[in-house]
């Protein structure tokens, strides 16, 4: 790193530090803003800092929005009596884009992961809980990705859920296991979701 | 090799060659073959080639997964506690047969065992045997008298309290002299502690079913004994705990709305 100025060593280093984005892929990717115009970048620049500045999490569902309620939390035209619980807000895109499913969601934003000391407190499990307290759901989707994790996430919403809901269900294995929703194609996602079965 | 996005670094615990990490390209592809095989718990027959850092996964067979595991939460946690356990005592490459088939026999005992507890505790004391960092057991450790093991508490020298410093039971006029923090343990506490440490019948090992005082003892002893010899928690004992006095189901008392 040396070799390099010190303010482009600087952009190097923070795009190291993108996932999956390695020292050589750094420097391409340096080497590529050195050659933009100044309001290419300048746009670039703002770009991330308006997404940090705009983009919270919605105070229904948790996923990703601009708002204090995020547009499919407000969409009238989704059931608020099924509920899909989801691990990340990617996952949530992934099940919505194959528009088979017509009810609001729920962003855990991560599953349980005791060795990385990740627990339901960590999780907006308690959120999920008020939810289903403030006006009957009649059935709770579980789709945490199928892996070991996912599943005893799911496992442990399933215990935790039983009594507040009549029906909790967990999308079918057409995933195959260990993989991330995220992924999946969509046929693979139509075909889970419709053979769920209840836990 | 750069990492790609849909890649894993997965920790291995092999029998010839010990813990190392290796990467396992595009295993985070649903349609991979490797991202089954790649999940906790999970036994492999794995061909690996030499890469740069890090070896890669090229092929691998999956041997067991241990389904009554996965479909229960509380025995997941405890399969969990036991390998995460394992990776905080070991060191990487240092090849380790006995412990591999410690864990081994231990992730199969817990699917068909009476008392899941009980097979953890035996884990732990085997786990630290192996370690040198068993606790002590025959003797005190303060005084250095033997402990009367055959005639329990009726006549002898009998343990009357755990020392986690001392790492083992004191007899009971050391108990009472020492100034440093002992946890109550009973003769029959110890008792069990010195078969749960040495069984090694897992038929016997999955019809153990400890009694809830014993169970207690155990656990608030070897917890505090591990804690002083890891130098620090190990994370998934929280979430264990938490999960044996039913905490993680308390969760049912909700926020109130406004404090969402
Ligand atoms: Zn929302
Ligand atoms: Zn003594």
């Amino acid at each position: 790193m040396l070799h390099y100025a010190r303010p482009l060593a600087r952009l190097v280093a923070e795009f190291e530090k993108l996932p999956g984005v390695g020292p050589k892929s750094a420097q391409r990717l340096a080497f590529y803003i050195m050659r933009l115009s100044d309001e290419e970048a300048r746009a670039f620049a703002d770009a991330i800092l308006e997404v940090k500045a705009k983009i919270g999490y919605c105070k229904v569902c948790f996923n990703f929005t601009d708002q204090e309620i995020c547009d499919l939390c407000r969409d009238s035209r989704r059931t608020d009596d099924l509920i899909c619980v989801v691990a990340e807000p990617r996952d949530l895109i992934a099940m919505d884009k194959t528009g088979e499913f017509k009810g609001k969601y729920h962003v855990l934003g991560g599953v349980l992961a005791p060795m990385e000391g990740i627990g339901p407190d960590q999780l907006k499990i308690r959120e999920l809980l008020a939810r289903l307290h403030a006006h009957e759901v009649k059935e709770v989707i579980l789709a945490t990705n199928p892996t070991v994790e996912g599943d005893a996430t799911a496992l442990y919403l399933a215990r935790l859920l039983k009594d507040l809901t009549p029906r909790v269900t967990r999308i079918a294995h057409g995933v195959p296991v260990g993989g991330d929703l995220d992924y999946a194609d969509q046929a693979t996602l139509i075909q889970a979701f419709e053979g769920r079965r209840e836990l | 090799m750069p990492l790609g996005e849909t890649d894993k670094i997965v920790t291995l615990f092999a029998r010839e060659y010990g813990k190392f990490n290796i990467i396992a390209k595009g295993a985070r592809r649903t349609t991979s073959r490797l991202a089954g095989a790649t999940e906790p718990l999970m036994l492999l027959k794995a061909l690996l080639a030499e890469g740069m850092n890090l070896d890669v996964l090229t092929q691998c067979d999956i041997k067991e997964s241990f389904p009554a595991i996965r479909a229960d939460f509380g025995l997941y946690l405890r399969a969990t506690y036991c390998c995460e356990l394992l990776d905080r005592m070991s060191i990487e490459r240092d090849p380790d047969i006995e412990t591999f088939d410690l864990l081994l026999s231990t992730l199969y005992i817990l699917q068909r065992a009476a008392d899941s507890d009980a097979v953890v505790h035996s884990f732990e004391l085997k786990l630290m045997g192996l370690a040198g960092y068993a606790p002590m057991m025959d003797a005190c450790p303060r005084c250095d008298q033997m402990f009367d093991t055959v005639t329990g508490q009726d006549s002898g020298i009998i343990e009357a309290a755990y020392s986690p410093m001392r790492g083992g039971a004191l007899c009971r006029e050391c108990a009472m002299a020492t100034r440093e923090e002992v946890m109550a343990i009973s003769p029959d506490a110890a008792t069990w502690m010195r078969r749960l440490a040495v069984e090694d019948n897992a038929r016997a090992m999955a019809e153990i079913v400890l009694p809830q005082p014993i169970a207690d003892q155990l656990n608030r002893s070897l917890r505090s004994h591990l804690r002083l010899r890891l130098e620090r928690d190990v994370k998934s004992t929280a979430f264990l705990d938490a999960y044996r006095v039913g905490a993680m189901e308390n969760l049912s008392d909700p926020l109130p709305p406004d404090a969402r």
